[in-house]
């Protein structure tokens, strides 16, 4: 049987917008989720780095908010994960995680990282390898996947470029700060949901007078997010975000594409697709 | 050539990101900055003493194979050193 580590969180006020939970305080809570869910199950995430040379880089993530949880709803909540490693070759960690309110499920998420092989040196460098046999051995049978993960933004981006109304688009541009970043100075990915959010905010700032659902989407909150990672966005680097915003069946959709202000011809860092 | 440094390299350089050093090849200015610098060379060499498939070298914006790493570099001229992805 799938194996889960269950715990509970207790809140405060910092992990809320007036509507919900805020999704980098989720994103946080998914990534000590899985680190828990390894400690418990297979290794610890220090063993993984130091005695196995193996490193995690998350490159998509879902989010969806299925029931409201606003900070007056709970003391606490409870927090289920289960892990299973996919892909023919073992090449991807799927985690998913539920955050359960006081009457069921409020908040789903799932993150799908790719195992690196660190070169050993002291940067933590390394590069995209399957997960070793002997960690994929602690794996139960039913924690084996053996079709990948797929990111559903190319779909959902295609879908909205083709078929919903365009509301407009924004560029703005943030510098990487240590605060923003993990062990190996290169940014934290939840921190990328939050420039993500920040860039919408600043859309709705600038164009909600003229568009009320843009207003709604800020009030309300995203109900939905999928992103996904291409690079590293590093220490000190400055990184730009445009956004393009659709009205697409019946909701609001933000696309932003975060890359580095100086274009080095090696494509976006990362993509955020909030639905609201 | 000035030789730009990002993200977790950046400890070992003392944290200056951008570093002018001489020399008339690409190699040759990495030979001065890993003098320089002699942990960058731990993290940037291997035991061979070429780059680190896990790092990338470019001038000018051009990524650059080992083999590349002759080319002439001028006073003006701009190497990046990217660190391809780290795992934590």
């Amino acid at each position: 049987m799938a194996r889960s580590s269950s715990y509970e969180v207790v809140l405060d006020a910092s992990l809320f917008t007036p509507a919900q939970m805020q999704p980098v305080a989720l994103g946080r809570l998914g990534f000590q989720a899985g680190t828990r869910w390894l400690r418990d199950h297979v290794a610890s995430h220090r063993t993984l780095v130091a005695q196995h040379r193996v490193g995690l880089v998350l490159w998509a993530w879902q989010l969806e908010y299925e029931k409201p949880l606003r900070f007056e709803d709970a003391d606490a909540v409870q927090v289920d994960v289960r892990a299973r490693v996919r892909g023919p070759r073992s090449s991807q960690l799927e985690v998913e995680m539920t955050v359960g309110g006081p009457d069921s499920v409020a908040v789903r998420s799932r993150a799908a990282s790719v195992p690196l092989r660190l070169s050993g040196d002291l940067a933590l460098s390394g590069a995209s390898a399957p997960l070793p046999k002997d960690l994929v051995d602690r794996f139960h049978d039913d924690e084996r996947e053996h079709s990948a993960f797929r990111s559903r933004i190319p779909a959902l981006r295609a879908a909205l470029e083709r078929e919903g109304e365009h509301l407009g688009s924004h560029d703005s541009a943030f510098r990487l700060y240590r605060h923003h970043c993990e062990m190996a100075d290169q940014w934290y990915w939840a921190e990328s949901v939050g420039f993500a959010g920040a860039a919408r905010e600043e859309f709705v700032m600038r164009h909600g007078s003229r568009a009320p659902q843009l207003r709604r989407a800020l009030a309300e909150g995203v109900r939905k997010v999928d992103a996904t990672w291409l690079r590293a966005g590093q220490l000190w680097d400055v990184l730009a975000v445009h956004t393009e915003a659709y009205l697409y069946e019946g909701e609001v959709a933000f696309v932003h594409e975060l890359g580095l202000a100086e274009d080095d011809g090696g494509g976006p860092c990362a993509i955020v697709l909030e639905r609201a | 050539m000035i030789v730009k440094v990002r993200g977790i390299l950046l400890r070992f350089t003392d944290y200056q990101n951008e570093i002018e050093v001489g020399g008339k090849t690409v190699r040759d200015g990495l030979d001065q900055l890993t003098d320089l610098f002699p942990r960058l060379r731990e993290v940037l060499m291997d035991r061979e003493d070429t780059v680190r498939a896990t790092h990338f070298i470019a001038l000018n914006g051009e990524q650059l194979s080992e083999d590349e790493l002759d080319r002439e570099a001028a006073e003006d001229d701009r190497v990046d050193i990217v660190t391809a992805v780290s795992g934590g």
